[in-house]
């Protein structure tokens, strides 16, 4: 027994032995071969883009327009021929080689309401919870609704009406608005939109940005990121203003929204 | 008092009689910070074609994936699980996203793209980043490269992301240089490892025969000074990433550590100890003798430059415990600007300017902390036992550091500059001493 039990630690010593000297081996004695350096990587042009070099970026309503057609002979556009399925009308295949076609984005001609989301019912759901938070269905807060309740029936729009339907707005549209993670620099940003609203709720096209503030030459990069949260709070189904009192639409059919994030961080 | 009751009155009437303002004006003043979700479809192929990386198929998944990582290891957004997305992206959707099935999922951003093989063999990978509610292209970006370099490709799609999104530079392509510790607390061997930000393509520079501390990056990114025990002598070295050679820095007589490269590269500080005293000398990389900044008993160390290379912070004992000092370049007025309780060691320069960051040591634990270039607004950053050695993003967004742990074991984590969105950082073995580059040209 107990010279079987040596021969086991022995063995195993010997083993022990033998990796650590192969280890250390590897370690200490070759030489580590120089790393090879990767290649730039270079900035090309893609699709419309006139160039990517990096350079003052366009704002939203410069990117995607047709200024550049006759301007970018290559082009790296989705070819429908190799798309299975009929493209949708909006990329109809053109002759090749189709010159550059920005994409504008798809004009609402009429207002429609927003389309609601619909919660997925499968597993993934419970893995993801964006699912969850974004698409329900829209409710307003408590807090919302004693506010419109107290709006008598029929009031007419003094100031205190006015003032008790800018809170219910602000109620909806604060949960969509993430005023972002930027320094001091960004927190001098104020947004002034202009929001015109269907009876359901339903925002008519896009948010008008009136006017911003607090814009230098250190921080124009965070006023495109505040115009962009402004209007994504609006667009934002999650924060629809479906549900605010009928009788006032005149209030708040057109509005102006203000986002100040100097006491947001 | 009767005619504040009056005056009141009238004020009170004449607000509520007061005829509809033109228009509402709503103020917003507060708001819900959480990360955005954000929606990486894999990359489609115009033409499925084979590189030696893998099909273009294969890469425009993986390239997705580097794309979502990168993007939810900043804390600021939220990549969607593809699981739930309700559409298949094709090439034709590149362009033209289907928005509502978009929104469907939840998904406030969408980044799409293509991965392409090019006549010369190269690859260009397109990468397309969209408002989803208000259907807006916010930027598009192609880039070219040897289809070895894909992941190269993804972070700078994934910077392009992170920058127009948030307004700051981005810091996904970057490497990072740290220190891998393998074996016993009394035999540690330490070797000069490289890898990317996230961790991938990990190698080793030293083969671990000599100890080392303290790499840290040139602005080329070229060459790395680090601190090296060779022949039993601590002296900075400066190792070519591109030829693996290995320099000495200058023929100093003394024990040298802790260099740091001026911002434009011609010059190194470090630390020297000659006669009872450490003080910090600058030496420009080239050659000549070295210059000394600081001549007050004591140890003068961790020198580090602001990133316009006009003065430098650094650490110092000479008032009895080891605080923070910030010195022109050429050594003139220095000034003590850290006042709290405990130690404070290892500061470093933001790349923005604005910061720097510093480990505090005190109340039973190494702490990472921030405070302004004046030494106002100092805030700690994370709470554990053994935190040191911070080293800046290239955006100066996050800071990365290493985590000891009692018995020896060390790791590298990241935290954002809020002080939230703590990460391990993936290493093989264990790791000290990270030092982050510039971004990748």
């Amino acid at each position: 027994m107990t010279e079987n039990r040596a021969i086991l630690i022995a063995g195993a010593a010997h083993i022990a032995l033998f990796a650590g000297l192969s280890l250390s081996w590897s370690l200490m004695s070759k030489d580590i071969a120089p790393i090879v350096e990767p290649i730039p990587v270079e900035f090309v042009d893609i699709s419309d883009v006139p160039t990517v070099q990096e350079k003052p970026k366009p704002s939203i309503e410069a990117a995607p327009r047709e200024t550049v057609e006759e301007t970018q002979p290559e082009v790296v556009e989705p070819d429908p021929a190799t798309e299975p399925t009929p493209p949708p009308v909006e990329v109809a295949p053109r002759e090749a080689p189709p010159p550059p076609k920005p994409k504008s984005p798809p004009k609402k001609p009429d207002p429609k309401p927003v389309e609601k989301p619909k919660p997925k019912r499968d597993l993934s759901n419970l893995i993801d919870k964006s699912l969850q938070d974004a698409p329900r269905k829209t409710r307003p807060s408590d807090f919302a609704k004693s506010i419109e309740q107290a709006i008598p029936e029929g009031a007419r729009l003094d100031a205190r009406t006015m003032a008790t339907l800018a809170q219910a707005i602000r109620d909806r549209i604060y949960r969509c608005w993430d005023p972002g993670a930027g320094g001091p620099d960004a927190r001098s940003i104020k947004t002034l939109l202009r929001v015109r609203v269907q009876r359901d709720g339903t925002i008519i096209g896009r948010p008008e940005v009136l006017s911003q503030s607090g814009i230098g030459a250190g921080n124009a990069a965070y006023g495109r990121v505040a115009r962009d949260a402004a209007i994504r709070a609006v667009m934002n189904p999650a924060c629809s203003l479906a549900g605010l009192p009928p009788e006032l639409y005149d209030g708040w059919k057109d509005f102006e929204l203000n986002f100040d994030p100097s006491e947001t961080l | 008092m009767k005619s504040l009751i009056s005056a009141l009155s009238a004020l009170l009437i004449a607000i509520v009689a007061m005829p509809a303002a033109a228009q509402l004006r709503v103020d917003i003043n507060a708001g819900i910070s959480k990360p955005m979700p954000i929606a990486v479809p894999a990359f489609t192929t115009p033409a499925l074609a084979t590189t030696a990386a893998g099909d273009t198929a294969a890469l425009g998944r993986q390239v997705a994936e580097v794309v979502s990582n990168d993007l939810a290891s900043s804390g600021l957004f939220k990549p969607i699980n593809p699981s739930a997305f309700t559409t298949n992206v094709a090439y034709a959707d590149v362009l033209a996203p289907r928005f509502p099935s978009w929104r469907t999922v939840a998904a406030q951003a969408l980044v799409t793209g293509f991965v392409q093989v090019n006549g010369d063999g190269s690859i260009t990978v397109g990468c397309y980043l969209y408002d989803v509610f208000s259907e807006q292209i916010l930027a598009r970006e192609g880039f070219s490269t040897q289809p070895a370099f894909w992941r190269r490709a993804a972070h700078k799609c994934a910077d392009a992301v992170y920058s127009r999104l948030t307004g700051e530079s981005g810091y996904f392509d970057s490497r990072i240089v740290y220190v891998s510790e393998t074996g016993s607390q009394t035999k540690r061997i330490k070797r000069l490892a490289i890898m990317d930000q996230d961790g991938a393509n990990h190698r080793f520079l030293t083969n671990g025969q000599n100890l080392v501390l303290t790499p840290r990056f040139s602005p080329s990114q070229q060459t790395i000074a680090y601190m090296s025990f060779a022949q039993n002598r601590p002296r900075v070295y400066i190792y070519n990433i591109g030829t693996g050679q290995q320099t000495l820095v200058g023929n100093l007589p003394n024990m040298s550590f802790a260099p740091r490269f001026s911002p434009d590269g011609r010059f190194l500080v470090f630390s020297m100890a000659q006669g009872g005293n450490t003080d910090i000398y600058r030496m420009s990389v080239s050659g000549g003798a070295p210059q000394r900044l600081t001549s007050a008993p004591g140890i003068d160390t961790a020198p580090s430059y602001s990133p316009d290379g006009t003065k430098i912070v650094f650490e110092s004992d000479r008032g009895g415990t080891q605080q923070v000092y910030v010195m022109n370049a050429d050594g003139s007025d220095q000034r003590r600007i850290s006042f709290g309780s405990g130690r404070y060691a290892t500061p470093v320069w933001s790349p923005r300017g604005d910061l720097i960051a510093f480990t505090r040591m005190g109340g039973g634990g190494f702490r990472i902390g921030v405070m302004r270039a004046d030494g106002s607004g100092e805030r700690l950053l994370t709470d554990s036992w053994g935190d040191e050695g911070p080293t800046w993003s290239p955006n100066g967004r996050v800071v990365m550091f290493f985590r000891g742990q009692r018995g020896g074991r060390a790791a590298l984590w990241s935290v954002d500059l809020t002080g939230v969105n703590e990460r391990r950082v993936p290493t093989p073995l264990d790791g000290s001493d990270p030092a982050w580059s510039p971004l990748l040209p």
